[in-house]
């Protein structure tokens, strides 16, 4: 039963193959339905459509995945048809929305003005004739509604994803693709909304549990609708948006990434249920965490950057087992004011660019408080060495905090140890001339027995060290 | 296998249940190897694995490539493990760069695989109930008809095409807005 052949099945090879491969079996056809549609699923609605010619087998085939997945730009590529059929269709229309775009799209829009008339009303058609294939009675619901537009395309998605939310999708993710600058003006970054927020918009949204966006602006409306009718968002991500919102509030978030591109003053987290957040970005505002009845989100990972932790936000997540923190300054690492939390679940902890302090207090601190820490990896966090006169922009900050410190700790200075029983590695990533003295210090001081040789490497003057412990 | 070290130090607690191949091959692994298939998982539950497991719809062939598969994929859940268990996306973890990277090569690798071997394994992966392995298979499946017109697909899978010329045009007119 099983083909002679060893060849890797190619993808590109078809020809040669499928004379080669049993011949005359058609074993994709014979899958079972279920797994069919699971193919077809990871393909776009267009490409899926495409399948309905294949045989009787796949002709209503199609009519049953359970995803929208539409692709802008595939109607405006030659799909692989003969070029003349393609060419002769851009002559047959010259579309009344063409106008409205072109408004929307100045520049961009004459320099294709002619190839794209065709494509905008197939790519229009197209939207109404994915709501017109509902199911007659009530729809299935939707596994998952994912569309790419560009930016000046975003009105006509609307009306999609429109109609896509009535198949409540426990999925969504919206792509607006725009070069727009985020801080200039609001052209190019559409603002994106729930239909009819406060009137049955929650019976569309009621299975949601996964949410991706990208390329929009998001208002305080964005928010309050997500506070209101996601009752099982779990997952939420927001790439490349512009994120207006200053607070967020979900009974049911498990996982929120946000990437800022502007800046914002602040992000208020109302999520008891939150385990996993990233707050990364340029942009990045300072983050606060609310308890809810004195107990912080259960955050179990934590990917966090620039100002995120301004404010203090380390003590939220005391018990995350892993950190990834970069750029943050010794000031919110320390979260002053606070005593230095314990880190019991602490397993992983990445450090990028970020003040570890004179002497490396701060990162002793943390090899004090997180007794179980297996990998640590501090990258491009130490200062130039003095001798080759270079200096971090933290420079002289820092010293004059290193003279009071001094005073305060160092002057009784008992031997530090750490003992960090399940330490497996630390890994380090520095640039050649960064004074290292301070940090192989503060890693002397783990009593874990080091394994030799060190691994090592250089590239581009930045050095790669990792050390394993037993 | 670079990850065996903490698979073994897990396997010498675990319970160990064999498998048995349509022909009469036996495999022994261990629960955690195991229940990634969600239909054996099930049979563990009803305490219905004693004597092995026969799996008389998977040769040993696939079936020993569907462990690999396993074992792969169960250490990296242990690796989570104590975590939040239901993240499925395994890049929000960040537990360990050099790991998930591994984790994709082996996909990669496992997925070079002759299309009839491709078949079997989807077929199994579909029988036992192991999504990871079954959405690995079926987008690989999808990938190779991609930006494929359905002359070409049909070539590519020996698909003989049954529609007359009057439903082929019928097609054409419903979804006319997928082809041109």
């Amino acid at each position: 039963m099983m083909e002679m052949e060893e060849k890797p099945a190619g993808t590109d090879d078809g020809e040669e193959r499928g004379r080669a491969d049993a011949a005359v079996e058609d074993r994709l056809s014979a899958l079972p339905g279920d797994v069919l549609l699971n193919v077809l699923s990871c393909l776009t609605s267009m490409q899926a459509a495409r399948t309905t010619l294949l045989s009787r087998r796949w002709r209503h085939l199609w009519r049953d995945v359970p995803c929208i997945d539409i692709d802008q730009r595939e109607f405006f590529r030659p799909p692989p048809r003969p070029a003349a059929s393609w060419i002769n269709a851009f002559h047959d229309w010259i579309p009344e929305e063409e106008e409205e775009e072109e408004e929307e799209e100045e520049d961009e829009e004459e320099r294709r003005e002619a190839p794209v008339a065709s494509p905008w009303k197939r790519f229009q058609n197209a939207a109404d004739w994915l709501s017109l294939r509902q199911h007659y009675g009530s729809p299935p619901p939707l596994e998952a509604l994912r569309l790419r537009v560009a930016c000046g395309a975003f009105d006509v998605a609307r009306r999609w994803i429109d109609r896509g939310l009535e198949r409540r999708p426990a999925a969504l993710h919206l792509c607006c693709d725009n070069d727009a600058d985020p801080d200039g003006t609001d052209w190019g970054w559409p603002w994106f909304f729930f239909p009819d927020a406060g009137y049955g918009a929650a019976a569309f949204t009621i299975r949601l549990t996964k949410l991706r966006l990208s390329g929009l602006s998001l208002t305080r409306d964005f928010a309050d609708a997500v506070a209101a009718d996601f009752p099982v968002l779990e997952d939420m991500e927001l790439h490349d948006c512009r994120c207006e919102f200053t607070s967020l509030t979900s009974a049911s978030l498990r996982s929120v990434s946000i990437e800022y591109r502007v800046h914002v003053d602040k992000l208020r987290l109302t999520t008891p249920g939150l385990v996993s957040l990233r707050v990364l970005g340029h942009g990045a505002p300072p983050v606060s965490i609310l308890d809810h009845e004195a107990q912080a989100p259960p955050v179990a990972e934590a990917a966090l950057a620039g100002r995120a932790g301004d404010l203090g936000v380390l003590r939220y997540l005391r018990g995350a087992r892993t950190l990834r923190l970069s750029r943050f300054s010794t000031e919110a690492l320390l979260d002053d004011g606070e005593p230095f939390p314990l880190f019991r679940n602490l397993r992983t902890l990445v450090l990028d660019e970020c003040d570890v302090g004179a002497d490396c207090h701060v990162l002793r601190r943390f090899l004090r408080n997180a007794p179980f820490l297996e990998t640590l990896a501090v990258r491009n966090c130490l200062r130039n060495s003095p001798f080759y006169g270079g200096g971090a922009p933290v420079y002289r900050k820092s010293r004059k905090r290193k003279r009071k410190r001094k005073r305060s700790d160092e002057q009784p200075a008992p031997p530090a140890c750490y003992p960090c029983w399940n330490l497996k590695m630390v890994e380090l990533e520095f640039s050649e001339d960064n004074a290292l003295f301070e940090l192989s210090s503060a890693l002397r001081d783990i009593t874990k027995e080091v394994v030799h040789p060190i691994e090592g490497s250089v590239q581009d003057g930045r050095r790669t060290v990792k050390i394993k412990y037993t | 296998m670079a990850s065996a070290g903490s698979g073994d130090e897990k396997a010498a607690a675990a319970a160990m249940i064999t498998l048995i191949s349509s022909d009469n091959e036996k495999f022994e692994v261990t629960e955690a190897t195991a229940t990634l298939s969600q239909t054996i998982r099930h049979m563990i539950e009803d305490g219905c694995t004693d004597g092995g497991v026969p799996l008389p719809n998977v040769t040993s062939k696939i079936l020993a490539r569907v462990i690999e598969y396993c074992k792969k994929h169960a250490t990296a859940a242990a690796g989570e493990e104590g975590s939040s268990s239901s993240f499925s996306d395994a890049a929000f973890l960040e537990v360990d760069r050099a790991f998930l990277e591994e984790l994709e090569e082996f996909d990669d690798a496992f997925l070079e695989v002759d299309r009839a071997t491709l078949f079997d394994l989807i077929l199994a992966a579909n029988y036992l109930d192991i999504k990871g392995l079954l959405n690995l298979t079926c987008q690989k499946v999808a990938d190779s008809v991609k930006g494929k017109t359905p002359e070409q697909i049909r070539e590519m899978y020996n698909i003989v095409n049954d529609l007359t010329p009057e439903e082929e045009a019928e097609i054409r007119r419903e979804t006319q807005w997928a082809f041109e």
